[in-house]
């Protein structure tokens, strides 16, 4: 081990580093002390899966019999049977829903407690929904107060021309002389739908059977000219 | 400034274009509804929508009866005489027309009632003598005939012979419509 270079603690710079010799390291703090418990307590607990899976791994502990008999049923089949692990991960997601976890629920009761606010939405205390409607008030009203001197300019001129330009629009429109001599002419221009009959010779009668797809054939044909007329007549063309 | 002169002029720009816009709208739609002003039908292009689903429908079922099938081809034709349908007198037309190609078919399988029902709901929407009103007529004659030929053959001789008198009153309606549409077309001719 001679010669290995060791970590050591550096210090931040937040004070004058502590004269050591080479090799030995500064005397923990108390607050360093207390980070450390609260870290060995919280990994004692189990709650980090991380830890937990670390510490499977590294020293497995004999099953109990609980959890023991739990996989033995679930193997046989039965679903319901569950381990000590399983049934503690239950309560803390309960008391994470029953909000007696406080802020620090995870992000599965999150989106739980979200799904059931969603589908039975509670009520807002009267106090947060004044706030947000106040806050949403004075956005756009700080906005307005900041930004309409500056742009008051631009927008009149923009103002002004658009009246100027709607009113022109009207004012073609309205003082346009109607002619209506050219409506019935313009009517009159366009094929109307009529009775096929005309299509079919009067001397000659449908057959008993048959021909009915050669009769809406010629209807069909005959009707697609007369649109196109139509087409061309509401373009102008002549 | 020269920004807010440039952002100026832009909206003016944008509020002129919008203004001649409006001109443009108001002038069309005073134009469409010098078209329609008057209420006629004129060909439009959800007429020729409707001849077109006809036309195929038309042309499927006779491929499905080259086959045999004649339930397909019915099948092929039911969404034809289906509402919603143009008012036009030439959809009337067709729409009618398609009843009897029906009830052909329904009374060649048999189904004289449900074949009557399809002439007679041709009928009503062919009220003016022309080929189509004729046609039905004729076509009414043949599905009594059938049915008479059923019932004869079944060896109910009475009501075999109450159709049979059916069907020819059938025919003589289709002559005297068809005679109608001859005299009318001779009419228009002139002398």
């Amino acid at each position: 081990m001679k010669g290995e270079r060791k970590l050591r603690l550096v210090s931040g710079g937040k004070g004058p580093a502590p004269d050591l010799p080479e090799g030995e390291e500064p005397p923990f703090t108390d607050e360093e002390l207390a980070a450390a418990a609260a870290r060995r307590d919280h990994l004692g607990e189990g709650v980090d899966p991380l830890a937990g899976a670390l510490r499977a791994a590294y020293a497995p502990a004999p099953l109990g019999p609980v959890d023991l008999d739990a996989i033995v049923t679930r193997a046989l089949g039965d679903e319901s049977a569950a381990t000590r692990a399983e049934i503690a991960a239950a309560e803390r997601l309960r008391a994470e829903l029953d909000g007696e976890g406080g802020e620090s629920a995870g992000p599965d009761a999150e989106i739980l407690r979200a799904m059931r606010l969603a589908a039975s939405p509670t009520d807002l205390a009267p106090e947060r929904h004044e706030a947000i409607l106040e806050a949403a008030l004075r956005a756009p009203l700080r906005r307005r107060i900041s930004g309409s001197v500056r742009r008051l300019s631009p927008v009149t001129m923009a103002a002004l021309t658009g009246v100027a330009a709607l009113a022109a629009g009207l004012a073609l429109f309205v003082g346009r002389p109607t002619a209506p001599a050219d409506r019935p002419a313009a009517t009159a221009a366009l094929v109307r739908a009529r009775s096929a009959d005309g299509l079919f010779d009067a001397a000659t009668p449908f057959p008993r059977s048959g021909q009915e797809s050669a009769r809406i054939d010629r209807i069909a044909s005959a009707r697609a000219a007369d649109l196109r007329q139509n087409r061309f007549a509401a373009w102008g063309v002549r | 400034m020269s920004r807010r002169f440039a952002l100026a002029a832009a909206i003016a720009s944008a509020s002129v274009i919008g203004g001649l816009l409006l001109v443009q709208c108001t002038r069309s739609a005073a134009a469409d509804s010098a078209c329609a002003c008057a209420g006629a039908t004129v060909v439009d292009p959800t007429l020729l929508a409707f001849l077109s689903k006809a036309r195929a429908a038309h042309h499927r079922a006779d491929l499905t009866e080259e086959d045999g099938d004649l339930d397909l081809a019915i099948a092929a034709l039911e969404p034809v005489v289906t509402p919603p349908r143009p008012a036009a007198p030439e959809a009337v037309e067709v729409v009618a027309d398609t009843y009897a190609r029906l009830a052909d078919l329904k009374s060649d399988l048999g189904n004289f009632d449900p074949a009557l029902r399809d002439v007679d709901a041709g009928l009503l929407l062919a009220s003016r003598p022309t080929h189509f009103r004729g046609h039905l007529f004729e076509v009414k004659g043949v599905v009594l005939e059938r049915r008479y030929r059923a019932l004869d053959a079944a060896g109910e001789t009475a009501a075999a012979a109450a159709v049979k008198a059916q069907a020819l009153e059938a025919f003589k309606s289709a002559i005297d419509v068809q005679d109608q549409v001859i005299d009318d077309a001779l009419r228009g001719a002139g002398p």
